[in-house]
C-alpha cells in the first residue's frame, strides 16, 4: 500500500500519530545545524513530540532522535526532553523565533547528503491531536536562534 | 479499525518512498545458528542511501529488538552508513555486504534467536531512494561473513 504524503492515525477525530509529516534532504556539505520552524506559538499549552528518522551520509550514521516540548505561558517554552537512539542527528534544542513560533534545532558534525523524515505525536492531555506543521527549514552553522 | 496491507509505504509517489513499514517479517524457533542474513532488492550498481531497521522481540534473550543498518550503495559496492544497536536489544546490526550477484545485504547477530520475531522497515527519500525496497531472501546461518 502506498500512501502519498503523511500517514495519520486518528482517534476520536484527533490526529494522534503522524508519520512522514515533513521530509528533508540536502546534497550540500559544510553545515552542522538544521533548524525547523513550526506553526506553534506560546500560550497554546500544546505538548509535542517530534521524531526524526533517516540516514546521515556525511557522518555515516543512522538517525532516530526526538524533541519534546511544552508551549507554555509566554515567555516560557519548556523543553522537556531531547533524546537520541541513533547518533546521526542530535536533537540540539528548541527555541522561540523572533516572530513568536516554536523552532527546534538538530546538530551533526556534518549534514551532507542527509535524508530524514519527521514524525509527530500529540497524545498528551494538553495539545491532544494538535496538527503541528513545519513552515520552514534551514541548514546552517548557527548553534543558536536562526529564525 | 483500519488494516493496512504490508508493506505500507509512505512517500511522495514514484521512487520517493520515505518510509516503508513492514517490508519483511522474520521469525524462528531455532536458537541457533546465530547469524541472520537478508538480501535486499537494491543493486549495488547504482548510488542509493537508505536505512533498514529491525523491530521486534527476542524471547530467548528476553529483550526487545531495535537496531539499524545504514547503507550506501556506491555503484560498485556497499559502504556502511552506520550499524546501530542500542543497549539491551535482542538483535545486533552486525554488518552489510554485497552479494555475489551485486545486491545489498544486511547481517544480524544475537546470542540466541530462540522464538525470535521481528519486522524490517526501510527509510530513505528523494533523491537517494531506491525503488521500493523488498527482501529477496533470508537465511539463518553460522556464517559471520557473506552468505549470499
Amino acid at each position: 500500500m502506498l500512501i502519498n504524503g503523511t500517514l495519520t492515525f486518528r482517534y476520536s477525530g484527533h490526529n494522534l500519530s503522524q508519520y512522514n509529516k515533513y521530509t528533508w534532504y540536502n546534497t550540500s556539505h559544510g553545515f552542522s545545524y538544521i533548524h525547523f520552524k513550526t506553526n506553534l506559538t506560546l500560550d497554546t499549552y500544546i505538548m509535542s513530540r517530534v521524531e526524526a528518522v533517516g540516514v546521515n551520509y556525511a557522518t555515516a550514521q543512522c538517525i532516530r532522535c526526538a524533541w519534546v516540548w511544552y508551549a507554555y505561558t509566554s515567555p516560557y517554552l519548556i523543553s522537556i526532553g531531547l533524546e537520541s537512539i541513533y547518533p546521526g542527528l542530535t536533537p540540539h534544542g528548541a527555541y522561540m523565533s523572533s516572530d513568536g513560533y516554536v523552532v527546534f534545532r538538530g546538530y551533526a558534525s556534518g549534514l551532507g547528503d542527509t535524508t530524514l523524515s519527521l514524525n509527530m505525536i500529540h497524545a498528551n492531555p494538553t495539545g491532544y491531536g494538535y496538527d503541528l506543521q513545519i513552515t520552514a527549514a534551514n541548514m546552517n552553522n548557527n548553534s543558536g536562534n536562526y529564525y | 479499525m483500519a488494516n493496512l496491507a504490508a508493506p505500507t509505504r509512505i512517500g511522495s509517489g514514484g521512487s520517493g518512498y520515505v518510509i516503508s513499514h513492514n517490508i519483511y517479517s522474520f521469525n524462528t524457533t531455532g536458537g541457533s545458528p546465530l547469524y541472520l542474513h537478508f538480501k535486499t532488492n537494491v543493486l549495488t550498481t547504482a548510488e542509493k542511501i537508505f536505512m533498514i531497521e529491525a523491530e521486534g522481540f527476542n524471547y530467548g534473550l528476553g529483550l526487545p529488538i531495535l537496531c539499524a543498518w545504514g547503507i550506501y550503495t556506491t555503484g560498485s559496492g556497499v559502504s556502511s552508513k552506520g550499524l546501530h544497536t542500542p543497549s539491551s536489544t535482542g538483535l545486533s546490526a552486525d554488518g552489510i555486504y554485497k552479494s555475489s550477484d551485486n545486491y545489498a545485504c544486511i547481517r544480524g547477530y544475537a546470542g540466541s534467536h530462540y522464538y525470535t520475531g521481528f519486522v524490517l522497515h526501510a527509510y530513505s527519500s528523494v533523491p537517494f531512494a531506491p525503488a521500493p525496497i523488498t527482501i529477496l531472501a533470508a537465511a539463518q546461518s553460522d556464517n559471520s561473513g557473506n552468505y549470499y
